[in-house]
């Protein structure tokens, strides 16, 4: 199995929920491959040298080493961004995974780098300068060619420009994949966001195997503390046994 | 529950403030006042509500005003409905 990571500060907050999802897939004989894109974490590389294309080249050479050093059928989970990496490998794929685990995916990549400009605009927000700093300015960075600081990270537009262009909504998953879908909710009242909701149910109608699951707790991923959601490892567990494949 | 009661349940999850939040009412002060209410907090609120009611927050929609109080940010998320 193939643990697909978050993107930037997402990355270091899961962390802690990647290792123990992998520990607790270890502890039942699951072989698990934990991996940073390059440029990222503890891969080598700067962010600004990596692209997108070399992420999907990261998944491809995760997949293929799990395959010839463990064989058998392959899963993969990812989470957030991680998943619109996930589908951009699968829809490129020749060779087919057995189970695909999803955590909080983003649906759209360029709601997702909206709100991650916003780390840069927050400050300015605020202030009541009327040249403050807008979204607006910082496309027109992007377009000319330059890259972007946003909260430490080093933004190339290339990088933007395939985010930008990934969504889930250009996923048509195989119906022999099987997919469990979990969304954390603040409290058990509150359903996933509508967006999800639509995008399995078309999936479903179209007769791809998905199980949409929500799971109480905090949104680890972006708190400032970081925390723990037992019960989505648990599940995840569960989906991943399910059946012995590995 | 009412919107005032969601935005403060937000609040408590992105700024993890507890029960504290149960003792907020609309004037209560934010910005300024609560100390892990910084900017990045601003924008985990955002997102938050966002990704809660569905709507599309725009830059410029957003300044030091709407996070004065419970009662500001409270009208905010009213007037995106």
């Amino acid at each position: 199995m193939l643990l697909i990571p978050p993107f930037a500060d997402e990355m270091n907050k899961s962390r802690r929920m990647y290792s123990e999802l992998a520990r607790k897939l270890s502890n039942n004989n699951l072989n698990v491959l934990m991996f940073d894109f390059y440029g990222t974490g503890d891969s080598e590389g700067s962010l600004e040298e990596a692209s997108w294309q070399h992420w999907l080249e990261d998944i491809k050479s995760g997949l293929s080493h799990l395959r010839d050093k463990v064989g058998g059928s392959i899963n993969l989970m990812a989470m957030r961004t991680g998943a619109l990496l996930a589908a951009g490998h699968l829809n490129a794929a020749d060779t087919p995974i057995n189970k695909l685990l999803l955590w909080q995916p983003v649906i759209d990549g360029k709601v997702f780098f909206n709100q991650f400009m916003r780390l840069r605009l927050a400050s300015s927000m605020m202030s009541t300068d009327k040249n403050k700093e807008t979204s607006k300015d910082l496309k027109v960075v992007l377009d000319s060619g330059e890259s972007l600081e946003i909260a430490g990270y080093e933004i190339t537009p290339g990088l933007a420009s395939r985010l930008e262009a990934s969504s889930l909504k250009c996923f048509q998953p195989d119906t022999e994949l099987e997919i469990a879908w979990f969304d954390v909710v603040a409290d058990e009242q509150k359903e996933p966001p509508v967006m999800n909701r639509k995008l399995v149910a078309q999936w479903q109608k179209a007769g791809v195997n998905v199980m949409h699951q929500k799971v109480t707790g905090m949104a680890f991923w972006n708190s400032t503390e970081i925390v723990e959601i037992s019960a989505l490892i648990d599940r995840s567990v569960v989906f991943i046994n399910n059946d012995g494949s590995g | 529950m009412s919107i005032e009661t969601e935005v403060k349940t937000i609040l408590a999850d992105v700024l993890q403030l507890g029960d504290a939040v149960n003792e907020f009412d609309t004037g209560t002060p934010l910005l300024g006042s609560i100390p892990e209410f910084d900017s990045m907090a601003v924008v985990g609120v955002i997102t938050a509500l966002e990704e809660n009611y569905g709507f599309f927050v725009d830059d410029d929609e957003i300044d030091a005003d709407v996070f004065e109080s419970i009662g500001t940010l409270v009208s905010f998320v009213e007037s995106k409905m």
